[in-house]
């Protein structure tokens, strides 16, 4: 009984202290976990402008990567909710993290989180590229089915292999129907505007006329009054008589106004693009002039409130309003120009909406800087149009 | 280090004797890596190498180099590798790790860094984040435009976006910056270029373009903004660079068309400034005392001090430097514009000129291993520039057959080129 009892506690006592010990290991373990989880949302996601907060990020971003029980779908995960800056962050430690894993492991977790189209589209497409890994072959293998893909990374690069497949299935003989087929299938699925106008070049080469102003959804009637004084770029942030009007009417002007301009009076007049860019060239209407400002107005309806993109594209110094608030102002001169060069979140009301454009020409003399011009419209997030309807734009 | 066995009597006993063991190896396995990482240097660590000049004394290269064409074997080459996307910023390398970065996917939006064995080409591991900023150039650049830079532990990688990040040598993220979060009206969408340079343990960029300009150090360790100055509104492509006067001293020098300004780089304070126009592109080099400024030709200063205004001593117009950086030895000051490449001695007087077998633009700054000179154009011609004669001698042009923009980076034995889309080593087979 004694002995019984000896034994007894001798095991009790190497079970007691065997269980705290597993106690001890699980609670460090579950409380480390719940650290880490703390410290990736409250440490790096709170850097803010400045860099402040950096250098506690910097340390925790040390701590997660050596952190062995970090998982790697919670790192991807995190990616979703975190601003653009935070983003990177979980994204270089999710590489680090994929690196010291056994590699079908690693493959099997990214291959997860890919297929769920609700995760960060940033994680989405690096989820990609690790899968690939330098295999063109099976970076074509998964993006044969990711047309419709909501990372636009993702989609372009499905985009440049459907084409691809196009050219190879012309160059295999296949009627110029089933390439009208396959090209319009490509461009209902394209974003970027570089790939839907080389798209729209293909089927304008087999005899399909793609109206890309319709397609991009440009804006290509306005109202115009110019010019105003910017001579020495000094009229950038002066408020001249058009866009006083518009603000203090939040959002509107009278079409039959006259304003004090550069040279005289000036009023409204209405001027239209045919280009398939949809830009509206200021030169020839305002006979080349420089050291000027020129305001452009126009009313679009929509069907319903709407957050959106308004997107630019613009060569001179530009600012841009919609309903009566600032939407874009870019100072910059001649430095490149592109359909969506400059994009901001907008919100339509259901009904009339009002977009005012200040367009600005400076004074250079070279030859690449002549251009006074600009387009513009409005989409949805991805780049694709948003139904809206011309208001005093249709004669 | 022995596992921990639940099931053991000693189990305490032997934890703590574990414990015990392991704070040794720890210690220890901490002092010898202090050693070793105080003791790696960086060959190559940035944008004009080592010394800031673009020279490397004791190298030895093969004078020429030929891939492999018709199933002949490669000249010179020893290695290849392709790398995803563009770039149009040179290499830089650690030890016998060659990094190089580079913008890839949509609009060059993802930006990578990757690190290769040196001895094999062998890729070690790559990074890749996105941009945050606008990833637009005009086609000749890319957003990978700026060369990175090294402490010899961390790589600062820098992108035409403003995307600035810091990986150890093993690609794990010590910080990274978004300039762009920060600056939101900071941009160039013809592209940015310039590299940054780390010194004192503050990494500082050059950040001028119409919008929001500025220069800023940030600490190399933890990623915070030590300081930041305004900048002129004015597109500019050049890069800080380090010069060093006569005392030793060190100031960071920034160059704009309105000046050359001297900071200290660990408070941001400014030093001197010198009303002078400067060029755009290329960049100053400083070298044995004394500071090449490109200037409507070259400026050389007098840095008997550091923290001193300096003295010019002489200008040359005959040595102008369109857009490569010049290259300065003992002997004297070489730059090339466009095909031909002009040598100085070091008052300013024109030695030599010769042109060299150029077929396209001249963007990559040459570099200087031993007595030659190598000057690759923007289709990949190579001129080897012979230079211990009186004269320089044209001694040989290799054809790479792909396109480099970015000055390559140089081991005592070995060239690394950057072309558009892959890294290369040179050396004698």
């Amino acid at each position: 009984m004694h002995c019984a009892y000896n034994g007894i506690q001798a095991l009790s006592h190497r079970r007691l202290v065997d269980l705290l010990c597993v106690c001890v290991i699980s609670t460090c373990l579950v409380m480390a976990s719940a650290a880490v989880g703390q410290e990736l949302g409250a440490e790096i996601a709170s850097i803010s402008p400045g860099g402040k907060g950096i250098a506690e990020a910097t340390a925790v971003a040390k701590q997660l990567q050596a952190n062995k029980n970090l998982k790697l779908e919670d790192v991807l995960r995190r990616v979703a909710s975190a601003n653009p800056v935070a983003k990177n962050w979980y994204l270089a430690i999710a590489q680090s993290v994929a690196q010291r894993l056994d590699k079908n492991e690693a493959a099997r977790i990214i291959a997860n989180f890919l297929a769920d189209k609700s995760g960060a589209p940033e994680a989405r497409y690096w989820a990609l590229d690790y899968l690939a890994g330098g295999d063109q072959a099976k970076r074509e293998a998964m993006l044969d089915s990711m047309l419709d893909d909501p990372s636009l990374d993702i989609r372009y690069e499905a985009v440049e292999l459907a084409l691809r497949k196009v050219e190879a299935s012309k160059s295999a003989g296949a009627v110029n129907e089933k390439l009208v087929q396959g090209y319009s299938n490509v461009l209902d699925a394209a974003r970027l505007p570089s790939q839907v106008q080389a798209i729209a070049k293909k089927l304008d080469e087999l005899g399909t006329k793609v109206d890309l102003q319709k397609h991009f959804g440009f804006i290509n009637h306005w109202y115009l009054a110019a010019s105003f004084d910017n001579r020495q770029k000094t009229g950038f942030n002066v408020v001249y008589g058009p866009e006083n009007e518009y603000l203090q009417r939040g959002g509107v002007v009278d079409l039959k106004a006259q304003y004090d301009g550069k040279n005289g009076k000036v009023g409204w007049g209405d001027a239209s693009t045919a280009e398939a860019n949809g830009a509206l060239d200021l030169n020839p209407i305002f006979k080349n002039e420089k050291g000027a400002i020129c305001y452009a107005y126009a009313q679009i309806e929509s069907d319903s409130d709407l957050e959106c993109d308004v997107r630019l594209g613009c060569i001179n110094g530009n600012k841009v309003w919609v309903n009566g608030q600032p939407a874009l102002s870019n100072e910059i001169y001649h430095a490149s120009t592109q359909i969506d060069q400059y994009v901001a979140k907008v919100r339509l009301k259901k009904g009339v909406n009002s977009v005012l454009i200040k367009v600005c020409q400076n004074e250079q003399t070279e030859s690449w800087a002549q251009d006074w011009k600009y387009q513009i419209r409005f989409t949805d997030s991805s780049g694709k149009t948003i139904g809206w309807r011309p208001l005093i734009a249709a004669k | 280090m022995s596992t921990i066995r639940f099931r053991n009597p000693h189990f305490i006993q032997q934890l703590d004797m574990n414990l015990k063991q392991f704070l040794r190896l720890s210690l220890s396995a901490f002092f010898v890596f202090q050693l070793t990482a105080s003791s790696v240097s960086a060959d190559w660590p940035g944008f004009l190498g080592p010394s800031g000049n673009g020279v490397l004394p004791n190298a030895k290269l093969p004078i020429d180099f030929a891939p492999s064409v018709d199933g002949k074997p490669a000249k010179n080459i020893a290695w290849r590798v392709p790398i995803e996307g563009r770039c149009v910023g040179g290499p830089i390398v650690v030890g016998n790790r060659v990094f190089s970065c580079s913008g890839s996917g949509m609009e060059q939006r993802w930006l990578s860094v990757t690190c290769v064995s040196a001895d094999d080409g062998k890729v070690l591991w790559t990074r890749k984040i996105k941009t945050t900023g606008r990833p637009y150039s005009h086609p000749t650049s890319a957003n990978s435009a700026p060369t990175p830079c090294t402490d010899g532990e961390r790589i600062f990688a820098f992108f035409s976006s403003n995307d600035l990040v810091c990986y150890d040598l093993d690609g794990n993220l010590q910080w990274y910056r978004g300039l762009v979060y920060d600056h939101p009206k900071t941009g160039n969408d013809v592209g940015m270029s310039s590299s940054p340079v780390v010194v004192d343990g503050v990494v500082v960029v050059q950040v001028e373009c119409q919008g929001d300009s500025f220069a800023a150090g940030i600490d190399a360790v933890t990623g915070e903004t030590k300081w930041e100055v305004p900048r002129p509104p004015k597109a500019n492509w050049s890069s800080p660079s380090v010069a060093v006067g006569k005392d030793g001293g060190k100031v960071v020098v920034l160059q704009c068309a309105d000046n050359l300004l001297a900071i200290d780089p660990r408070s941001g304070s400014e030093a001197w400034r010198i009303d002078i126009k400067c060029a755009t592109i290329p960049t100053s080099v400083s070298s044995g005392g004394k500071l090449f400024v490109p200037s409507q030709g070259i400026k050389a200063f007098e840095l008997t001090s550091a923290l001193v205004k300096p003295e010019q001593k002489w200008e040359s117009s005959r040595i102008n430097p369109n857009s490569c950086s010049v290259l300065v030895t003992d002997q004297a000051v070489y730059g090339v514009n466009r095909s031909v490449l002009v040598c100085c001695d070091h008052t300013g007087e024109m030695k030599w000129q010769i042109r060299l077998e150029v077929s396209g633009s001249v963007w990559a700054t040459p570099v200087i291993a031993g007595n030659y000179l190598y000057s690759i154009d923007q289709e990949g011609n190579c001129s080897t520039v012979q230079l211990d004669g009186a004269e320089g001698k044209l001694i040989a042009t290799s054809k790479l057959g792909a396109a480099v923009l970015g000055s390559p980076a140089l081991t005592n034995n070995a060239m690394f080129i950057r072309s558009i889309d892959a890294l290369w080593k040179i050396a004698a087979n």
